[in-house]
């Protein structure tokens, strides 16, 4: 199975939200990175037929998505970066409803629904209202809705957004247990949410495709450019100003910056291994902080 | 004659045009057709599946629903069999009529927030259906109810078809100005203020005896003939109702 995307851009009016993006995803997990206003969602929601794009083609498997319409959207599951449900339905009757228009009949929808709360950690809650669901268990709702059909290409945006530490790691966990067969795509802020579980990773800036490579890869492409140091605040500030400084850390001694840059900031500056927090950094700029 | 021959015959010298393959020209489509927007297939997101999807949308409605609609069939049948407040059925029965209708957007609607369509899209079935499907239950409540009541005329001194007409009249257009209603975001608080609206209004106008006589006095092919008129916006709009034709939003 492979989807890909050739020279697809979408406009709104004179501004290009996604331009000449050209990308091919095979099964595994891909993160997906960018700044706010990179066209992240905007690329999902075209990638899902939510939005049809101004020109360039969409393709799974050499067809395009919109001439396989239903058939698509049968093998696809869609996580939203904003939750919506119906406030008065109980979890079930809101994953049932979902189920009935995924077209999964009745009974398997039932069995599919308790594992699926089940593994999300919201079984002893599937009989109360969603008007009462915390963030993160709608979150959650959200992402039980997306795996209810089995999808083979599944498409979360910002799954971990309003999730505690603790339901990000499960959420990594039952993304990595998953992800077998599937295309999976993940949009995230929080960039060590990829680190762990994607195997190749998106930078995207600006509507357009910044790099596509595996993490080591990426990790690679920094290597040598990582930096810490520990100064005084006064020289602190004069490096905050020069270079991208990844971290800045409370030290005895005064301030312990982690320093993204080709070159070396300070005589004293130890490398480091780097991180796709520094990765990131170093192709997003001061636009990343 | 033989110059202007010759003239003639400098332009046009011989050149080499090659032929192009058919694979060829396939392949220069092909690649042009890249930077295009892509044609959506006619009838990708058609009307199939939309009976299954109505009796979906028929199974999420609230017992306090289908009890509302029994509430007004009966009452309605009351209203026929016996006396009520000395007020004619053709005059009652079309205030009560749009009912259905309107609960049925409430009772569809309630609860939904507008981030769920962004979901409901990427589903088997398509938004457009979806919709419908909605409207549809609500619609097919109201027909089925006035249906009903019609054959309820059955050995009383009362019309069934002019019953029926008076009642549709009412359902298309106040259907008509829910429909414009439901573009908005609180669909069900401004269905809920046109229902009582409606109400109130249909209340008072009953009390108009020269609007109460007009209603009682219509005669059956002028209550068809303004049914057939009301009919026309109503399932125009309905029509127009298509997320199909809401504009693209950006993300964010």
């Amino acid at each position: 199975m492979k989807l890909t995307l050739s020279h697809v851009t979408k406009a709104f009016g004179q501004k290009y939200a996604v331009e000449d993006f050209s990308a091919e995803f095979e099964r595994g997990v891909y993160g997906l990175l960018g700044p706010n206003g990179a066209g992240k969602t905007t690329l999902m929601r075209m990638m899902v037929d939510i939005l049809t794009p101004s020109s360039g083609r969409i393709r799974l498997d050499g067809v395009d998505i919109s001439e396989l319409g239903a058939a698509y959207r049968d093998k696809l599951g869609y996580m939203p970066q904003e939750i919506g449900v119906y406030r008065n339905f109980t979890a079930r009757r809101f994953l049932k409803y979902l189920s009935a228009l995924k077209g999964i009949p009745s009974g398997e929808a039932d069995g599919t629904i308790v594992s699926l709360l089940e593994l999300v950690g919201l079984k002893d809650v599937a009989d109360k209202k969603l008007g009462g669901f915390s963030g993160g268990m709608l979150r959650r709702i959200g992402i039980v809705q997306a795996l209810l059909n089995d999808p083979k290409i599944l498409i979360l945006d910002e799954p971990t957004a309003g999730l505690d530490p603790q339901e990000r790691i499960r959420f990594r966990n039952i993304v990595s247990e998953i992800s077998g067969d599937r295309i999976v795509l993940l949009s995230t802020h929080i960039v060590t949410d990829v680190e762990f579980i994607a195997g190749k990773v998106i930078l995207m800036r600006e509507g357009r495709l910044l790099r596509m490579d595996t993490t080591e890869d990426l990790l690679r492409s920094v290597e040598g450019m990582v930096w810490s140091v520990t100064v005084p605040r006064r020289e602190a500030d004069r490096l905050k100003e020069k270079y991208d400084v990844s971290n800045i850390a409370q030290r005895a001694d005064g301030l312990a910056l982690r320093i993204v840059s080709a070159e070396k900031p300070l005589g004293d500056a130890r490398p480091e291994q780097p991180t796709l927090e520094d990765v990131f950094l170093h192709y997003f700029g001061r636009e990343a902080v | 004659m033989r110059i202007v021959k010759e003239n003639k015959a400098i332009p046009f010298q011989e050149f080499e045009v090659p032929s192009v393959s058919d694979q060829k020209i396939e392949a220069a489509c092909d690649r042009i057709a890249e930077y295009l927007p892509a044609r959506r297939r006619a009838g990708s997101r058609g009307t199939d599946g939309l009976f299954r999807i109505v009796l979906l949308e028929a199974r999420c409605r609230t017992p306090l629903y289908w009890m509302l609609c029994a509430l007004l069939l009966a009452f309605g049948v009351y209203a026929l069999r016996f006396s009520l407040w000395n007020l004619s059925p053709y005059a009652v029965l079309p205030l009560l009529a749009p009912l259905p209708f309107l609960s049925n957007l409430i009772d569809a609607f309630w609860g939904r927030e507008r981030q769920v369509a962004e979901i409901e899209k990427t589903c088997k079935f398509s938004i457009r259906q979806l919709y419908l499907a909605k409207l549809l239950v609500g619609l097919a409540c109201d027909l089925a109810v006035t249906a009903a009541l019609s054959l309820f005329c059955v050995g009383t001194s009362y019309e069934g078809w002019k019953l029926a007409f008076s009642s549709l009249t009412a359902l298309f257009w106040v259907g008509t100005a829910a429909l414009f209603l439901t573009g908005g975001r609180s669909c069900p608080l401004s269905v809920s203020a046109l229902l009582a609206v409606w109400v109130i209004a249909g209340t008072l106008a009953l009390q108009v005896p020269e609007f109460y006589r007009f209603a009682v006095d219509l005669n059956t092919a002028a209550a068809a003939g303004i049914t057939t008129v009301s009919a026309v916006p109503f399932f125009l709009k309905l029509c127009a109702r298509s997320p199909k034709n809401q504009p693209e939003q950006e993300g964010t």
